[in-house]
């Protein structure tokens, strides 16, 4: 007979299992000396899952019903709620398998014992898995209760599934009621071979679990008529009790102080200013000149004179696409070239990759593993096509902080999720609550600051220095997300179809890895037990690993996106594609349901105080509990939405000010509160707001105000006079040159050397051909940790934290990648073989000199670079001038 | 006087620093730029560069630098109780089945420190290494166990050291970057973390230079079949056009640096290839630092070429040798990175030493965490433990032969004279003569300084 390897050395025969099972007779068991002062013994928890107590039937059991009956008692100083901890867990199970030390055992093995509910209290339970618990009456601690367990085939047969298994607790032996409680489950097993006790993480070190008086038997009757004495035999006793470690407790926390508003100006509602009318009345083409004008006349400033049609093409041009114009514009001709732009793919990408660093997108998880993710580029192109076609910027947040919540499903609704599915997320983390809180906190600091411009990111440790921000508002804003989690998801709707596949999928996988698990614990490796997913088919059958690859082409002909998705707000349906990813988040609805977020004490989740609900932060008046309940982020959407909310309009026109002229006029434009910069032009900035609203939220209308403006349109020359009055040109009296982002000077280069490959969407050039691509860098995979070299070079954001602004650095590793690297030695020699086969072979280096002037920077060639790059050309190449050319600031900055 | 990231680019950009006197212009262009800096930050430095040996996957303090005779005595023992209440709850922090180190400790050198017999060579210089066995954080994940090592918090959104360093200091030099990182060993799963040489919300030009120690900084090398006199000429016409351009905006200080940022790059292609060209290394030294034997080949010339950065000014050195994660094999595993480390790493203090270096350069040796006393599982591995480790310092006025701290009996968890990682960057900050608390950038209007949730410079280590 196998022994079983309880640390504590319970031998002997335990059950006596007769192998004919209709007239089984069982010997009563003890597991311990019963002569000794206390009829139980103990299990302390470790925090961690652990199968510590197991005996061997003598032989299978495979009839019909089956009785267990034991006694419990558990310490009432063990016992933890989802309001002061995360609850118990504790289970009697029955399997056909042993299990080591830490095996778990589910997956259709019953379950009979204690977790925590919905509500946050302990109580009996029954369950063959995680899903499908059944719930019986609550646990109380220091008191005894008698539990019994009834497991029934409802077809007979020894092949046949134990379907049903049924809980009383504290029954009267003689007459049994109906049970506390029952389920079902078709995949249970048919043949019980061992039971045994476990715990699992949520029955921490230092819990203490008194049990005793386990019986087994076919019939009730049998399980109260034990024939009396227990088989002492060699029972060795359990270790000496140590007192437990005090668990665990809540921390302290006063409740959420009153905040009000404070009158910084931008908690300030919004209110429309008239336009102002200035003395140049002339100058003001829209109403943004009216504004300027009105501020420049008060500073005794005036305004550059507008720019040649040169300088404002390639401006247009650069700020709306970031690519290099081919021809002049005439002046007269310039607002409806800007109003072609503004629809044209080219846009959509510049502008794309602008908010792409506020949504600190990437395609992997970044941390240690970093895996890719294959479908994260959907979230790129819906951006971009968002822009392309003006989408209502209210609708554009409301399709990103809660895409999965609106009705009807719509595939591209889900796509848009990817902004908060952006977050980084360390796949090889085992400990949940810090892996789930690692991905809420990015999350929470990502869209308070997009939306918001708001730093909440500072009130996760403490109240806000500056802002009315209190860490309870921290905590309550990260509730709105708490009840989803980010993933591959599959863009169908209840889709049948890729539900069977993916619950097939996981059972062929689990039963390989189970599998796996099992011989690499044989083998004695350490727990957890690491099979790597990738490993998982090499243990499967041939039948199995072709129904596997099967299954998995079936799945990979799938649409997925990496999206946001809470199973438990969501009405929809929709599925978690599989994951290669290690350890990832259980994707299971009743996980998600039991997540609460909780104020954690300086932000750490070791310090977990009372659980925050979801509400928006105070200083902005009630939350009405009753809307955020159902949809979370649709309430916090309508709410940020909602047409006097004083931040998100001013936040927005603010950034596309930005992406103008290269500073807001909030300049600090990821930070709105009180340690941000004042507006520049604080009625300018309402106005523009205001209009945004009123026009439905059109990007677009700003852009043409903008646009169109004679603000816009002035040149960049120097005033002397002017400087001395305001020399950061806060005030806007000149254009202020600035250098294109390391994206536009990669997508200049190639655009200028004829060579831009202009394909649009899909998936990413992958890494290791980001060196020869052509197409624009937007496309070039983004992966977190090796973004693209010339990308780093140039500053760009690291996709790791929401970036509002890009700084600008010159560093003399710069001018190699421009002069050196293999990228920029082949666009000079197109850009070289373009202008030859533009002019004839007896044309001089003169006119190469000029058509090469008049290719990269939209103008005629002075003498100088006439002379200097044709005395070059001569003594090297038409390509070394080109390169020249390539390298100088007028080509680099946005003039 | 304090500056923040939207203080227009003219207004920081000519403030003298005090540091580099008359090459105000120059520290614009590389790595650094001249920022002016919080009154009171600066005091008398003992090391002017650092070399950062960073460990990547967790040395084991108690097979290395920390003995403890009482393991092989509790050896296949649960950690006592009296130890194992003291153990801090960290996920993976196993308490059973104790485990032995395999190596033998003697002691070495006038302080009789006693070193595992792993590392021989580095035993050799204990006289000169203050070893500090009492390290202690919570994270016990490699990602964010790196980037509390480097820059202070797990999130990877911080500063590092590095590039703390710089601000404090400066560039020292007109032809190299002022912060490289070389990474070696990066197979396997620990990437490396790229905050570990970011710059956080520093400006980005102060954040390291990522180099491949076998083909030297990208770029560099000009196009086949360009003559320098071509390249001379090229640049002359570059700035003629860059200057006539400027010239019709009136101000713009970046032009200004992108113009001057040119000649450095010029610079750069004579000074880059001198420094990864070891011909002029003796046999001697080449030999010393195993550059031609298997195991130590990339580490020594890693190790040869932080030296040789180091002496052409470059400011700080990160060098990264990953695959000390030993969780299945403790020996197999450890005797491999001491054989590929311990050579090379002598060598460098040696030759830091030979050629006058060492007192101006800080060395500092370092993993993210270290590694349990027990036995994983059932493997022949130790797994993360961050409850306490060690680490060494060497050269740049630290107090050699010395140890500071303790761990209790097992080398479980720090207790006495605990070490915090911020702790351990303020002290790094001392030897340039930076004081933690008083380096402040703006950042959201918070003075944010490099030790995030306080952090003491442990000045024992500097005698």
């Amino acid at each position: 007979m196998k022994r079983s390897f309880f640390p504590f050395l319970i031998f002997g025969s335990l059950f006596g299992l007769a192998a004919n099972a209709e007239q089984v007779s069982l010997s009563r068991t003890s597991p311990v000396d019963l002569s000794v002062a206390t009829p139980f013994f103990e299990i302390k928890g470790t925090g961690d899952r652990q199968n510590p107590v197991r005996w061997k039937l003598d032989s299978a059991f495979t009839g019909d019903t089956l009785f267990a009956r034991f006694r419990l008692r558990y310490s009432a100083d063990s016992i933890d709620t989802t309001m002061d901890g995360d609850g118990e867990f504790f289970v009697f199970w029955m399997d056909q398998l042993e299990g080591v030390e830490t095996s778990g055992h589910s997956g259709g093995v019953p379950n009979v014992g204690i977790h925590v509910d919905k509500e946050g209290k302990n109580r009996f339970m029954v369950r063959y898995a995680a899903q499908g618990e059944a719930f019986g009456p609550d646990l109380k601690g220091d008191r005894e209760f008698t539990v019994v367990a009834r497991l029934e085939k409802s077809v007979s047969g020894t092949d046949k599934p134990f379907d049903e298994l049924s809980l009383w607790v504290d029954p009267n032996p003689d007459k049994p009621a109906d049970p506390d409680a029952v389920c079902k489950s078709e995949s249970a097993l048919s043949t019980i071979s061992w039971v045994g006790f476990s715990t699992a993480r949520k029955t921490e070190t230092g819990d203490r679990i008194l049990v005793g008086d386990v019986f087994v038997a076919d019939q009730w009757t049998k399980l109260f008529g034990g024939d009396g004495e227990p088989q002492l035999s060699e029972i060795p006793k359990p270790p000496a009790y140590t007192p437990p470690e005090p668990p665990s407790r809540i921390v302290e926390v006063d409740p959420p102080p009153e905040v009000v508003p404070g009158d910084h100006w931008s908690f300030q509602p919004l209110q429309r200013p008239s336009v102002p009318k200035p003395t140049a009345q002339h100058w003001v083409r829209t109403p943004v000149d009216a504004f300027i004008a009105g501020k420049q006349e008060e500073n005794g400033l005036a305004p550059s004179p507008p720019a040649d049609n040169s300088d404002l093409t390639r401006r247009v041009s650069l700020v709306l696409t970031g690519l290099p114009p081919e021809q002049i514009i005439p002046s007269a001709e310039v607002d409806e070239y800007a109003e072609q732009l503004l629809r044209a793919t080219a846009y959509g990408e510049r502008w794309g990759r602008h908010w792409l660093d506020v949504a600190r997108w990437a395609e992997s998880n970044g941390h240690q593993h970093n895996r890719n993710r294959d479908h994260a580029w959907r979230y790129r192109d819906w951006v971009v096509q968002s822009l392309i076609e003006d989408k209502p910027f209210d609708q554009f947040l409301r399709e990103q902080i809660a895409g999965d919540e609106i009705e009807p499903f719509d595939p591209n609704h889900i796509v848009a999720t990817g902004f908060l599915a952006a977050a980084r997320y360390s796949g090889n983390e085992l400990d949940k609550t810090i892996q789930r809180n690692d991905i809420l906190v990015d999350i929470t600091n990502t869209t308070a600051k997009a939306f918001l411009g708001l730093t909440m990111e500072c009130a996760q440790c403490h109240d806000h220095f500056f802002d009315p921000v209190t860490q309870w508002d921290y905590f309550q804003f990260m509730s709105f997300f708490a009840k989803g989690q980010p993933g591959d998801l599959i863009l169908l709707e209840s889709d049948p179809k890729a539900k069977k596949l993916i619950e097939n999928r996981w059972g062929l996988f689990e039963r390989s890895r189970s599998r796996l698990t099992e011989s690499r614990r044989q083998r004695g490796d350490p727990e957890p037990v690491l099979v790597s997913p990738e490993s998982v088919p090499g243990g499967m059958t041939a039948a199995e690993k072709r129904a596997f690859l099967g299954i998995e082409s079936g799945l990979a002909s799938l649409p997925k996106t990496w999206g946001y998705y809470s199973p438990v707000t969501s009405p929809h349906n929709l599925e978690f594609a599989p994951t290669a990813m290690r350890w990832p988040l259980p994707f299971q609805k009743e996980s998600l349901e039991t997540v609460a977020v909780r104020f954690l004490d300086r932000g750490d989740v070791y310090s977990p105080g009372p659980v925050a609900e979801p509400r928006w932060p105070q200083a902005f008046g009630e939350t009405d509990a009753e809307t955020v309940s159902e949809k979370p982020r649709l309430a916090l959407a309508d709410w940020l939405t909602s047409p006097d909310h004083p931040l998100t309009a001013r936040v927005w026109v603010n950034r596309i000010w930005q992406g103008h002229f290269g500073t807001g006029l909030v300049a600090t434009s990821g930070d709105f509160g009180i340690a941000g910069s004042e507006p520049s032009h604080p009625q300018l900035l309402d106005w523009l707001a205001s209009e945004l609203i009123d026009s439905g939220w059109s990007t677009r209308h700003i852009h043409r105000l903008i646009l169109q403006s004679n603000t816009f349109r002035q040149s960049s020359e120097f005033s002397a006079e002017n400087a001395a009055r305001d020399p950061d040109n806060a005030l806007l009296w000149r254009w202020k040159p600035r250098r294109l982002e390391a994206e536009a000077i990669r997508d200049s280069a190639l655009a200028v050397a004829g060579s831009i490959d202009l394909q649009v969407g899909g998936k990413s050039v992958p890494t290791t051909e980001s060196e020869e691509s052509l197409r624009r860098s937007l496309y070039l995979h983004q992966r977190r940790d090796n973004l693209p070299h010339q990308q780093m070079l140039f500053d760009s954001a690291n996709a790791v934290t929401s970036c509002s602004k890009r700084l600008t650095s010159t560093v003399g590793l710069q001018p190699l990648w421009m002069m050196n690297s293999p990228f920029m030695q082949q666009r000079a020699i197109e850009l070289a073989s373009r202008i030859k086969a533009d002019i004839s072979p007896e044309d001089g280096p003169d006119t190469a000199v000029r058509r090469l002037v008049q290719q990269t920077l939209l103008r005629e060639a002075t003498p100088e670079e006439i002379s200097g790059l044709s005395s070059l050309i001569r003594e090297s190449s038409l390509a070394e001038a080109a390169t020249v050319l390539l390298n100088t600031n007028e080509f680099l900055y946005i003039p | 006087m304090r500056y923040s990231e939207f203080d227009s680019y003219s207004r920081r950009h000519f403030l003298a620093s005090g540091i580099g006197a008359g090459s105000v212009a120059l520290q614009s262009l590389l790595a650094s730029d001249s920022f002016t800096l919080p009154e009171g930050s600066h005091f008398s430095p003992s090391a002017k560069n650092v070399i950062f040996l960073f460990m990547s996957g967790g040395p084991s303090q108690v097979d290395t630098f920390d003995p403890k005779p009482d393991l092989a005595r509790l050896a296949g023992k649960d950690v006592p109780d009296s130890l194992a209440s003291q153990v801090p709850k960290i996920k993976r922090a196993g308490l059973k089945n104790l485990m032995a180190s395999p190596w033998k400790f003697s002691q070495y050198g006038e302080s009789g420190i006693p070193v595992s017999e792993l590392l021989p060579e580095t035993a050799r210089h204990v006289d000169d290494l203050c070893i500090i066995r009492s390290m202690q954080h919570r994270n016990p994940v490699h990602g964010p166990g790196e980037c509390v090592a480097l820059t202070g918090t797990g999130a990877g959104d911080r500063p590092s050291i590095g590039a703390w360093s710089l601000y404090g200091l400066g560039s020292e030099t007109e032809n190299l970057p002022a912060f490289v990182t070389m990474n070696l060993h990066t197979d396997g799963m620990q990437y490396p973390q790229a905050a570990g040489w970011g710059a956080g919300f520093l400006p980005p030009q102060f954040q390291g230079t990522v180099v491949d120690p076998s083909k030297g900084i990208r770029d560099v090398a000009m196009p086949a079949g360009l003559s320098e006199s071509t390249r001379r000429k090229q640049l002359g016409l570059l700035e003629s056009f860059n200057r006539r351009h400027l010239d019709s905006l009136g101000q713009h200080p970046e032009l200004e640096a992108r113009i001057r940022s040119y000649e450095m790059a010029f610079q750069l292609q004579t000074a880059a290839p001198d420094l990864f060209d070891l011909s002029s290394e003796s046999k001697h030294t080449i030999n010393s630092y195993g550059l031609e034997t298997s195991p130590t080949k990339q580490s020594g010339r890693g190790c040869l070429l932080a030296r040789r950065m180091v002496e052409r000014g470059v400011r700080f050195v990160q060098l990264r040798i990953g695959g000390w994660d030993a969780h299945g094999n403790i020996k197999g595993n450890h005797e491999r990175m001491c054989s590929i480390t311990d050579k090379p790493i002598a060598a460098l203090l040696a030759d830091l030493k030979q050629r006058g270096l060492f007192d101006s350069t800080l060395v500092v040796w370092a993993g993210e965490f270290g590694r349990t006393p027990t036995m994983e599982g059932r493997a022949n591995g130790r797994d993360h433990s961050p409850a306490g480790y060690t680490v060494w310092f060497a050269g740049g006025g630290v107090k050699g032969g010395q140890i500071i701290g303790q761990t209790d009996p097992i080398g479980y968890v720090a207790i006495d004279r605990p070490v915090s990682p911020h702790d351990f960057h303020a002290t790094i900050l001392h030897a340039l003569g930076l004081r933690a608390d008083k380096l402040t950038w703006n950042h959201h209007g918070r003075d944010e300084v490099p030790t995030v949730f306080g952090g003491e410079a442990v000045t024992e280590v500097f005698g």
